[in-house]
């Protein structure tokens, strides 16, 4: 056989077992230079070539428990009593405790043993238990063997009589335990002891020193082949979450768009993520059944005072944006009760305000959250992607048209539109998109127009154009994932092998 | 955009049925394609029936036979609006004014000669409890009554009780006091409304018969059955609008399910009307307003034909879309409602995609560029990073030995698993090694995420960057170096640390991350033993947190 076709770590292996004719992995450990993992690997590389044999052994290990331990240190429980007890002479049994150092378990479990030993008689004298010595403990068998154990021990290692005492010991709580152990013993074959002395006889050299370069010594070796076509051990690189890595994506395509991002804050009043938005204070979505409110915290509201006064009236009768409002009395204190945002429109809004811009494109991508179950679909907390648009001539046409072009460049050629009810946009419409890999249609975003109740009260006169879509469901799709929480679960193999461009 | 939580109503829709309403011919398979564009979701398909969503400012697809008006305008199998034809009965309601505190409004229908069939019944009841939890409002706004008028005799009177008052309560057979109502598992779900009055609102007839009371439950005097044709419907409620709004869905419906509708005369002090009564919207809609909104150049005669599919008549006078809207549309609160059923009548599945004129230029935002930066630093680093949810279990602090002084928490959570904004991203990195304990090590991660504080009395939101690393001799240094290599690589900044105690590290191997000026900004050590059993891991774990908000402010 070739040596040249073995890897070194075959090679190492077999010169150390060459010695040895028979080993167990852990002693070729010193006398290969490999690790465990290493010996492991080329064990099962050489047992294939038929140069070594396996042989998996089972064997039996003692070891000693919490309670065998201090029998150990301190003698077993009924040789300390017997031997403070003085011969001849009779104590009350209730005085025990105070003169030996016994806990009530072992004091009780060395009773039963010494008086099964006669060593001690236990009587009853006025109604009194009693008790006397009547005879010396004997040096322990006991003891010896647990003197024997002091790391986990091969049951081989006791004689027939000290396995029988073993055995008993178990009946003592928390003395001694069993352990089942694989060994794996090699065997080197006839055909490995030849491979061996091939190669300790041949010239070849396994790995370039620094110091043969420096020393030009290299000239005189030739360095050994390798076989280049086994596998190699896996390493792993740093790498950003699935989840954010398509946030980057989409990120790109808004600003490749013409899209500025913004963020903002993710605790909000209920003023901007629902009055702003024109949804009535006793909307149901407003409840805490769908909301996570934050307990105990009410917002200032440090707002324009013109805006407070805008919403207040575009609630109450549409105020001066033609709307008939929704008829009710808008109440300022529901406004500044604090939630975890439902959506980044909230983002989107405030946005609008503090700029009122007669022309913008701006997106988030941001966390939202929702009182839900966590199920295979639903999460109390995802991403949300939402783009707006404002302008003079902007129009409903031309939403759909951004949309078609933004899930072009996440890879959806065909998408199609219908009409939908968002209580903060009208128009409004919702999209499906076309999944070539799964061959259907898919739900995904909302849009519409702003309603001007939204805009008019924060001081934007113009037409606002605005989409959003959850992103999981994107993320899924593109990783092939079917539970949700499997995103954020972290698992490390998952996130070491996710490729990033699948 | 991400629809609300809320339930979305549903309708079951018989084939047989809804094709004896259309007036004209179209098959199954076109029928499931049109309906979507009426702004309706199917959600489930079988050979007998099909399930619709509707929006739930859209009551009036509550049945089928809203369905089948709305279809058979937008098909073109109809082109006259209907006419409601309203009949006087001389049924009277006589209002007592303790109710004004209590329920205060009350409006009421008489229908006649309706048929009631088992599926009739059955679209009815569905109507009656999307009213109830959509404009409703879980009954509270509004709660309606159906009764059989036969059994009853006129004048009817609203008046309050307290709560020793008895009557026969809908399906059962001897009287219940209305405390022992409140008290049964229907009185439990409605009481809430009534609280805070020991006055309770009753309806009954001439003879002190019980009618109702709202809006807990029917008196079983009034109880329908199969051979009931003639009704009388009473709807009560906090709010004139909606209990009116409620009155016109149910009296359309019962209309085009066949009954004759009749007025009530309701008697108060001060008033005397007759419900229910049609008033005729009008809103005006520039016509400039509907074609850019839009981006189409419509004639004014498209404009006509697309709201009359949508049922709206239209006319148009100096440039403005003049219309009246029947009186269930009252979710048409302004011009740009309007504008939508122009669009659904002209079909989106019509409308081409435009670009918008004018080119900008995106970008992104500062803050967020800092962060993919520091990924950048970290994922080149050999750091695997981690998403996790930023609601926490308050146990999950607890054995990380953090603070659970200050935290802010949500109402009623569904899930104990998600009960506290999280105030540091070191017990999810905890967690997720804990999670991995039988993956491969050495296990290096980071995570950056917003953690939350209250400061002078305000929710304070920053990033922070929490680095865990672990494997068999990972120590103080390690992390110590990471930390060095990200401030160097990122900011060239020196990020120097000072000795501190705290329970999360181990005593003399736990270290604050300090700025320039001294000011903590993080924290930095190898875990307390303690704390890696309370998360039952078997490997040491050293780790930095550092607030990236204050190095962003740099």
């Amino acid at each position: 056989m070739n040596t040249n076709n073995l890897h070194i770590l075959e090679r190492k292996l077999l010169q150390a077992m060459s010695s040895r004719n028979e080993a167990e992995l852990e002693d070729l450990v010193s006398d290969s230079g490999l690790t465990l993992d290493q010996i492991r690997r080329s064990v099962e590389w050489l047992k294939e070539k038929n140069l070594i044999e396996v042989k998996i052994n089972e064997i039996k290990l003692i070891a000693l428990g919490r309670e065998g331990e201090s029998a150990k240190q301190k003698g077993l429980p009924e040789k300390r009593l017997v031997d403070k007890l003085k011969t001849g002479e009779d104590i009350e049994l209730s005085e025990l405790p105070k003169k030996i150092d016994l806990d009530q378990d072992e004091l009780s479990a060395a009773l039963g043993y010494a008086r099964s030993e006669k060593w001690i008689k236990i009587f009853k004298k006025d109604d009194r238990v009693m008790i006397r010595k009547e005879g010396n403990s004997a040096v322990s068998r006991v003891e010896e063997v647990l003197n024997k154990i002091s790391r986990p021990t091969e049951l081989s290692n006791f004689t027939s009589e000290e396995q029988e005492i073993l055995r008993s010991l178990v009946k003592r709580p928390d003395y001694i335990s069993y352990e089942i152990v694989k060994k794996t013993r090699i065997k080197i074959t006839k055909d490995g002891l030849e491979v061996a002395k091939n190669i300790r006889d041949d010239n070849y050299i396994d790995v370039l020193t620094p110091k043969m370069l420096e020393s030009g010594e290299w000239r005189n070796n030739t360095l050994r082949p390798l076989n280049v076509e086994s596998p190699a051990p896996t390493i792993y690189p740093g790498k950003k979450h699935p989840v954010r890595i398509f946030i980057d994506e989409v990120r790109e395509i808004f600003v490749s768009l013409g899209f500025q991002e913004v963020e903002g804050s993710i605790v909000q009043s209920s003023f901007w993520n629902f009055d702003a938005l024109f949804t009535p204070q006793d909307h149901p979505a407003r409840e805490i059944q769908d909301t996570f409110y934050i307990a105990n915290e009410k917002s200032p509201l440090n707002v324009d005072k013109q805006i407070l006064r805008n919403v207040e009236g575009v609630h109450k009768n549409g105020a001066n944006t033609g709307s008939k409002g929704w008829g009710y009395q808008w109440n300022i204190e529901q406004a500044r009760r604090m939630v975890m945002r439902t959506h980044t429109t909230c983002v989107s809004v405030r946005n609008l305000a503090d700029n009122k811009p007669d022309e913008a494109r701006v997106f988030s991508v941001g966390r939202v959250f929702r009182n839900e179950k966590v199920t295979f679909k639903n999460l109390v907390e995802f991403h949300q992607i939402e783009g707006i648009v404002v302008g003079k001539d902007v129009t409903l046409r031309d939403l759909m048209g951004l949309l078609t072009k933004f899930y072009k460049k996440l890879g959806f050629d065909k998408i199609k539109f219908w009409p939908s009810f968002f209580p903060y946009t009208e128009p409004s419409l919702q999209s499906m998109v076309y999944h070539e890999g799964l061959g259907k249609w898919i739900e995904l975003g909302g849009m519409g127009i702003f309603r001007p109740e939204v805009t008019k009260p924060l001081g934007v006169n113009n037409p606002v154009l605005a989409w959003g879509s959850g992103l999981e469901r994107l993320v899924m799709l593109r990783y092939g994932i079917d539970d949700v929480r499997k995103l954020y679960e972290n698992d490390l193999d998952w996130l070491r092998g996710v490729p990033l461009y699948p | 955009m991400v629809k609300g939580g809320s339930i979305i109503p549903v309708i079951t829709v018989y084939y047989d049925r809804i094709f004896s309403m259309l007036k004209g011919e179209i098959s199954k398979d076109e029928l499931i394609d049109k309906i979507p564009y009426l702004g309706l979701d199917i959600e489930e398909q079988t050979e007998e029936y099909i399930k619709i969503e509707y929006n739930p400012n859209r009551p009036d697809y509550s049945t089928d036979y809203g369905l089948a008006r709305s279809l058979n305008s937008f098909l073109d199998f109809e082109t006259q609006c209907s006419k409601y034809d309203v009949y006087e009965s001389d049924l009277v309601i006589n209002i007592d004014k303790s109710t004004k505190n209590v329920r205060p409004y009350i409006v009421a229908a008489v229908i006649k000669n309706i048929k009631l069939e088992d599926e009739t019944i059955r679209q009815i009841i569905t109507m009656q409890e999307d009213l109830h939890n959509g404009i409703g409002r879980k009954r509270k706004k509004v709660a309606i009554g159906i009764h059989n008028l036969d059994v009853i005799e006129s004048p009817l009177e609203y008046i309050t009780v307290d709560d020793s008052f008895s009557f026969i309560p809908l399906n059962k057979d001897s009287d219940m006091t209305i405390k022992e109502i409140l008290d049964s598992e229907i009185g439990n779900q409605y009481a809430s409304i009534l609280a805070g009055n020991n006055l309770y609102p009753i309806i009954r007839d001439a003879n002190k018969q019980v009618l109702s009371f709202p809006p807990i439950i029917n008196g079983d005097l009034t109880r329908l059955d199969s051979k009931t044709t003639n009704l009388f419907i009473d709807v009560t409620g906090t709010d004139l609008d909606s209990v009116c709004n409620a009155l016109s869905v149910i009296f359309t419906t019962l209309n085009d399910a066949g009954g004759k509708v009749h007025t009530v005369e309701i008697n108060s002090d001060n008033s005397k009307i007759k419900t229910p009564q049609i008033k005729e919207e009008v809103i005006e809609v520039e016509l400039e307003y509907v074609r850019s909104l839009l981006g189409l150049e419509l004639s004014e005669k498209e404009i006509i034909v697309y709201l009359r599919r949508c049922r709206i008549s239209a006319n148009i006078e100096n440039n403005k879309v003049i219309v009246k809207t029947e009186p269930f549309r009252f979710d048409l609160i302004h011009p740009v409602d309007v504008i939508e059923e122009i669009v659904l009548g002209y079909g989106i599945h019509n409308l081409k995609p435009t670009l918008p004129g004018s080119d900008m230029t995106g970008g992104f935002d500062r803050n967020q560029q800092f962060l993919d930066k520091a990924r950048d630093v970290l994922t080149g680093l050999g750091l695997i990073e981690i998403m996790t949810i930023g609601l926490i279990s308050e146990d999950m602090l607890k054995k990380s030995k953090m603070s659970t002084n200050n935290l802010l928490k949500v109402v009623d959570t569904k899930s104990i698993e998600h009960e506290v904004l999280k105030d540091s991203n070191v017990p999810s990195i905890l967690k997720t090694f804990s999670k991995n304990i039988h993956k491969k090590y050495p296990q290096r991660i980071f995570e950056i995420s917003k953690v939350f504080n209250k400061t002078d009395n305000e929710i304070q939101e920053h990033y922070h960057l929490t680095v865990g690393l672990a494997h068999a001799t990972v120590n103080f240094t390690e992390a110590s170096s990471y930390l060095n290599a990200f401030g160097k690589q990122l900011l060239d900044m020196n990020l120097s640390t000072r000795a501190d105690e705290s329970e999360l590290f181990v005593k003399g191997r736990g270290a604050e991350i300090i700025n320039e000026k001294g000011i903590k900004i993080g924290i930095v050590g190898e875990i307390n033993p303690q704390v890696l059993e309370n998360f039952a891991l078997r490997t040491p774990i050293s780790l930095f947190d550092i607030d990236l908000d204050e190095l962003m402010k740099r």
